[in-house]
């Protein structure tokens, strides 16, 4: 089993499973879709390339709420023009960020070489990586590393990465969602988030179940990029 | 080349005086939370229009294509440029032939409307019509193979047809503010010149809302991908130049007559890299909060978080920059340039050897 954690933190974040048309909005926390995307991106697969990316379905997945978060609206216009020139319309789209969040992001495999893969990918992306919208790029400091153990297991040790001020002033229980068939215990949901096909023609989602659970964590971390030299967020799991 | 990765991060620091260039439907400047506190924020789509007007308008100049109607020209003067034998009359009848061929329809020799071309499908073009190419399907492949440069780099999105959509090769940060900020409101009163003169009372009143910051903003090229799309180094090195150059001298045109605050940046870092792209908005999670001035604090963070990403990220091809402020530690983490104009010209001379080095294979 190897377990690559991600740390998805930024001003702005966007997670739609359920959007359409000109109202896009954001789920509370990142869906397993748009992680495949991102790392679909990285390895460089385009839309078309349907095979591939559904193999990537095959990840386990889990997420943690690390920092809340806070909702935004985003007011944009678009126009249209006719061939000729002529303005045809406007079109008013509303798109809902998560500001200042933080989540760690767990997928893994058993197969080592599968996972190889995917960290190298990462870590030197062909296309340009992004938290669910193009406009919100990646931190420099979002690979966390890996571990040997599973997701439940990775999410349990990893220490708390919201920032200090947010930890002061926030309880350390934090709610995580897994892949539902990874856990025998916690409550079950469904999400409109398998991935059958990213092609611009038609994009195609199913259905995937998760689990969410309660992680309680370590509080003693200083997450800020001036920390890392001294501070090794893998000490607690020795990954 | 193609494991290749060619990365081209852009940033810059720039200050916007009371300002409201980015507004949201009830008139309130944009903002976003970040390290607890709220910031002004441009929007990325913002930028970006006013990034591709700058390419719309200095395309032609700079050897990246160009919008008009008069593209019957634009490709007889590529004829000529190959055949300089071909007297004009010659040059614009062949020309005209070979857009008609590839159904792009004239009248007068003129497009019926704006038509973006871009240089290396104006010289294909060019090259087809002095073979005698008159292949509809060809031509067509000429002009679809070749996406308009604005195009390529900046996407499209046609939500009638996606089969037009292109995904872009560059990507643009919503800019925010490296500090926190609030928005304020400026009271006003409009008086009645022909009022009666007991009249004590305005003839009009109301409130602008406004900011001040000083923003963080980034952008980068996937060049790897770009140079597929272009399929011409030159073009490629052309339209990166344009991109830093349009990055820097644009700005949103949002109430800029209520405001004028037209301003560049204090601070522009252009990097090259060959693993990842690499965002530093880190550099500002804690805000900055400076009793004289944000700028000067601004730029230092910057440049630490430049160094600090080596944690993570290797260390660049190469960092070009421009500050107006002298730094003691900045040139060690980049090479500094004297103006923007040094800027393009270094970074020419030194893709043009990265290209030779690396990617002729």
């Amino acid at each position: 089993m190897k377990t690559i954690l991600l740390k998805f933190s930024g001003p702005l974040q966007s997670w739609g499973t359920t959007s359409h048309f000109e109202t896009r909005q954001t789920d509370r926390y990142p869906s397993k879709s748009a992680v495949i995307g991102m790392i679909a991106a990285s390895l460089g697969y385009r839309r078309e390339e349907t095979q591939n990316i559904q193999k990537l379905n095959d990840l386990n997945f889990g997420v943690r709420i690390d920092q809340t978060g806070v909702s935004m609206q985003d007011y944009q216009i678009a126009k249209k023009y006719n061939k000729t020139g002529e303005l045809k319309r406007t079109y008013v789209t509303n798109r809902y960020y998560l500001e200042d969040a933080v989540f760690v992001v767990a997928v893994g495999h058993k197969n080592h070489q599968f996972m190889n893969m995917i960290e190298e990918g990462l870590k030197r992306p062909y296309f340009q990586q992004f938290l669910g919208r193009r406009s919100a790029p990646l931190a420099a400091d979002f690979f966390l590393g890996s571990t040997k153990t599973d997701i439940e297991e990775s999410l349990k040790k990893i220490d708390w990465q919201a920032a200090n001020w947010y930890q002061r002033s926030n309880s350390s229980t934090l709610t995580a969602y897994v892949d539902s068939d990874l856990l025998t215990e916690g409550s079950t949901g469904m999400r409109h988030d398998r991935v059958k096909s990213f092609s611009q023609r038609s994009r195609e989602f199913g259905y995937r179940g998760e689990r969410r659970i309660e992680i309680s964590v370590n509080t003693n971390n200083e997450t800020s990029l001036d920390n890392m030299e001294e501070h090794n967020a893998f000490d607690s799991i020795g990954g | 080349m193609t494991n290749q990765r060619l990365f081209l991060d852009i940033h810059a620091i720039q200050t916007v005086p009371p300002s409201n260039i980015n507004r949201d439907d009830t008139g309130s400047p944009k903002t976003a939370q970040y390290g607890g506190v709220r910031r002004a924020r441009v929007s990325s789509q913002s930028w970006k229009r006013a990034m591709r007007t700058y390419f719309h308008d200095n395309s032609a100049e700079t050897n990246v294509g160009i919008r008009t109607l008069e593209i019957v020209k634009y490709v007889a003067e590529k004829i000529q440029a190959i055949d300089s034998s071909m007297d004009n009359e010659e040059a614009m009848n062949l020309a005209e032939k070979v857009l008609n061929a590839a159904k792009i329809k004239t009248k007068d020799q003129r497009a019926k409307a704006l038509f973006f071309l871009g240089d290396t499908q104006a010289k294909k073009l060019a090259e087809a019509a002095i073979n005698g190419n008159e292949d509809k399907k060809e031509l067509q492949q000429i002009l679809k193979d070749n996406p308009a440069i604005d195009i390529a780099l900046f996407g499209r999105m046609v939500a009638d047809d996606p089969t037009l959509n292109e995904d872009a090769s560059s990507q643009i940060a919503h800019a925010i503010s490296t500090h926190a900020v609030q928005t304020e409101f400026d009271f006003y009163t409009a008086l009645d010149d022909l009022a009666p003169e007991d009249n004590a009372g305005a003839g009009m009143l109301g409130t602008l809302e406004f900011n001040s910051s000083t923003l963080y903003r980034y952008g980068n090229v996937a060049v790897h991908e770009l140079i597929k799309q272009l399929d011409s180094k030159e073009a490629v090195l052309n339209t990166l130049k344009l991109f830093i150059e349009s990055f820097s001298n644009s700005l949103p045109t949002g109430k800029i007559n209520s405001y004028a605050n037209q301003t560049l940046p204090q601070a522009l870092v252009v990097s090259l890299r060959t693993d990842r792209p690499v965002n530093l908005i880190t550099a500002f999670e804690k805000p900055v909060n400076s009793s004289c001035g944000n700028v000067s604090e601004s730029i230092k963070k910057l440049f630490d978080e430049l160094r600090k990403v080596e944690k993570f990220a290797d260390k660049p091809e190469f960092t070009l920059y421009i500050a107006v402020d002298k730094f003691d530690k900045l040139s060690e983490d980049g090479f500094e340039e004297e103006s923007l104009r040094d800027l393009l010209d270094s970074f020419a001379v030194r893709v043009n050897k990265l290209f030779t080095e690396e990617l002729d294979e």
